[in-house]
């Protein structure tokens, strides 16, 4: 059927102008903007002031984001050991034949479907909790003295921990979806061979899940990235050290917190936001270069 | 032929996005508004600040969620005001982002009306939008007995108005509050704390009753962990040396080693609940609300805040905020503010907006308003509500105001730090010197 560039255009036209509008051109506004100081992010453009990269200098010089930069880094590091380890373990057992397959991959997969803040004020109140909390409950059974969960010393691995707990059910569908795809023709060859278990993990399972590692690795880097509500849920109403990250404090930045509208300054809120997608695409490149997809066919 | 269809479908499509566009401009915000009384027609062409003649409708930008029951005694008061000059009152119900959400709206010409907000967040955000409200509040409303509205209104706040209105009224304060230390009557009566402690020694006698009666003194959340530092120090240096203090890293000062030592004081003396460092705000305020802890130093709402958790005859008592030995201030100097209303200069009907801001501040709704939220009336011949009286002293006897969060949130680097080192402080953690030395990093 011979194409008609006018009834492609005409078709393409909408989508693509729709995408300029709704898409494009907040983030190139939004670029620009952290290159001028700006105070509140609607002002006009007619009243921003060029500001070179002093936003950037500002905030890499700030002691505040650079917490916040550290806590997302040891969470992205830990996670990604911790979340994707698990979550790898779960799908090769939930995937190896073991019953009531379907009934653990629901439970596994449970807390993803409820709300963070849900989730989050759950383990605060109910496993974190000084006095009635389940940690504590359980130190006391074996007569060991409580812990402060939520303290300024514990409360950023307590954060990170239920966060990781939260993650592990999707992370584990995925591998679950990753480890289905690969045929069983493969194992069983290995079998006839006379491959272990261990054999054919390493060798099978491992190098054929590439393209899922890459998948994970970025669906984790963007949710990391954006850490948000449970920052809010730890660490309600006003900033800690333990729970800060860059999105709460573009958040303070942009919109302020009670009391101190005063402090606003949208151009670095900007170049906060432009940081954040610079490392996503790092990670992404990097992601590329590590672990080509296209390899190994199957 | 067909590329010609191919231009109309597109010219069509094009068309339907522009009508969406508007519908769902329109459709959005009638969504997230919900109108005192249907929708009127757009008012007429008069100049700004101007109100010749009645408009139909006038638009309300609120910081309450609809629930709220300021929200709903808003709302029942403009829907009074509908049927007495009717005028419809269109509210939006825009929750804790009314500031942000307003100030976008006008940079984007959108018709607002009035608004409310903080009052010197509004001030802050809105000051390019605000129309100077003088020369209506120096009328008399229905509501004022002849008198001119700034004259039945507290005067301690109209003047705070005036004064960060760069000496004119810029906004209407309404739902005061003022910070102070919330206690259980109940458990100071059956400790034998017959009297509000005035000064820190006082204070230390009335904890220590407290404690050996059972009951844990006092506690605090997360959230206002900085508020009890920054009250003492405040109020031993004032507020010109504390910024310096806190824009200088200049920690290793005699007054802040005083205020860490008190309040250390207070934790080896065992009055601090051992929660107190981990407490994830309302963590803690609930216990004072359940009958575990006795004191806690927050602001006016936390009665309305805490109505379901504490029992039918739970009696709520305040004092201000003890004085230390030697201290620039003593009772005299507290944080207190309050939500307040402003009128934007694109407004066409400023005055029939303030009528109604009259008939909420003063009168019947302010009554209505402040029995209905335990919350305090703005006009000063109103009933205050019993779980606050002993707050209207405070009141009436501050004349010096500290700033919100007494100016330790004036640096974000600065306030995490020392969150996180008083946190340490009152569970032990960290003492006096270590403090020091971890503030001044």
């Amino acid at each position: 059927m011979k194409r008609s560039k006018g009834m492609i255009i005409g078709f393409l036209a909408p989508a693509v102008l729709s995408y300029l509008i709704v898409f494009l051109y907040p983030t190139v506004r939004t670029i620009l903007m952290s290159f001028f100081r700006v105070k509140e992010v609607s002002d006009p453009i007619s009243s921003w002031s060029f500001n070179g990269l002093e936003n950037y200098k500002k905030l890499l010089s700030t002691d505040v984001f650079q917490t916040a930069m550290k806590n997302i880094a040891v969470i992205w590091g830990f996670g990604l050991v911790a979340v994707m380890g698990s979550s790898m373990l779960l799908g090769i057992i939930l995937t190896s034949g073991v019953r009531g397959k379907k009934f653990f991959r629901a439970v596994i997969y449970l807390p993803d479907i409820i709300a963070s803040v849900a989730i989050g004020t759950m383990w605060v109140e109910y496993i974190y909790n000084a006095e009635y909390g389940l940690f504590n409950r359980i130190l006391a059974f074996f007569r060991l003295d409580p812990v402060g969960w939520t303290g300024p010393d514990v409360i950023f691995w307590s954060m990170t921990i239920a966060f990781c707990f939260g993650c592990v059910g999707k992370y584990m569908l995925i591998y679950i979806n990753g480890i289905e795809r690969i045929s069983p023709a493969y194992y069983e060859a290995a079998t006839i061979e006379g491959a272990g278990i261990f054999r054919k993990f390493w060798s099978i399972t491992v190098p054929l899940l590439r393209g899922i590692y890459h998948t994970n690795l970025t669906i984790w880097t963007c949710g990391v990235v954006g850490f948000f509500v449970w920052s809010q849920v730890f660490s309600p109403l006003s900033m800690s050290t333990g729970t800060v990250t860059p999105m709460i404090y573009m958040y303070y930045l942009v919109f302020g917190s009670e009391g101190q509208v005063s402090v606003h300054d949208s151009g670095a809120g900007a170049a906060i936001g432009v940081l954040l997608t610079l490392m996503i695409l790092l990670v992404f490149a990097c992601s590329n270069l590590l672990v080509k997809k296209d390899d190994i066919e199957f | 032929m067909k590329k010609l269809i191919a231009m109309l479908l597109v010219v069509c499509m094009l068309l339907a996005l522009g009508a969406c566009s508007n519908d769902s401009e329109k459709s959005s915000a009638t969504s997230s508004t919900s109108e005192a009384s249907s929708s009127g027609s757009e008012s007429s062409s008069n100049e700004p600040g101007k109100s010749s003649d009645k408009p139909e409708k006038l638009v309300f930008w609120t910081m309450w969620n609809d629930a709220e029951t300021q929200a709903i005694d808003l709302t029942k008061a403009a829907e009074e005001y509908t049927a007495e000059t009717g005028i419809k009152i269109e509210i939006t119900y825009n929750g804790r982002q009314n500031l942000q959400l307003a100030l976008t709206a006008l940079n984007a010409g959108t018709q607002i009306d009035f608004a409310d907000g903080d009052l010197d967040d509004t001030l802050n955000t809105w000051k390019n939008y605000m129309t100077d409200l003088d020369k209506y509040a120096k009328q008399s409303y229905p509501t004022t007995n002849g008198k001119p509205l700034d004259e039945v209104l507290n005067q301690t706040l109209i003047k705070v108005a005036r004064e960060i209105g760069g000496g004119t009224l810029k906004n209407i304060p309404f739902q005061p509050c003022s910070f102070v230390i919330m206690y259980n009557k109940g458990a100071f009566k059956d400790a034998g704390v017959t009297k509000a402690p005035d000064t820190w020694d006082e204070f230390l006698v009335a904890c220590k009753k407290i404690k050996d009666s059972g009951i844990i003194p006092i506690t605090v959340d997360d959230a206002y962990l900085h508020m009890l530092f920054g009250s003492y120090l405040e109020r031993m240096i004032g507020v010109d040396e504390t910024v310096n203090i806190i824009k200088n890293n200049a920690w290793d000062n005699e007054a802040v080693r005083k205020t860490v030592g008190a309040w250390k004081e207070m934790y080896d003396l065992g009055y601090f609940s051992p929660k107190a460092s981990t407490n994830v705000y309302p963590a803690g305020q609930q216990d004072i609300g359940n009958g575990t802890v006795a004191m806690y130093f927050n602001g006016t709402w936390l009665p309305d805040g805490l109505r379901n958790v504490t029992a039918a005859d739970f009696e709520w008592g305040q004092f201000a905020f003890p004085t230390a030995d030697n201290a620039k201030y003593g009772k005299e100097a507290n944080y207190f503010g309050a939500q307040s209303f402003a009128i934007f200069n694109t407004s066409k009907y400023p005055q029939e907006a303030f009528n109604y801001i009259a008939s909420v501040v003063s009168g019947k709704w302010d009554e209505q308003i402040a029995k209905d939220t335990w919350g305090i009336p703005m006009a000063t011949d109103a009933e205050w509500p019993a779980c606050l009286a002993d707050t209207k002293t405070i009141f009436e006897n501050t004349t010096v105001r500290f700033p919100n969060n007494f100016n330790m949130q004036d640096d974000q680097n600065q306030y995490v730090k020392l969150k996180a080192n008083f946190a340490k402080l009152i569970s032990g953690k960290l003492d006096v010197d270590r403090f020091i030395t971890e503030m001044c990093k």
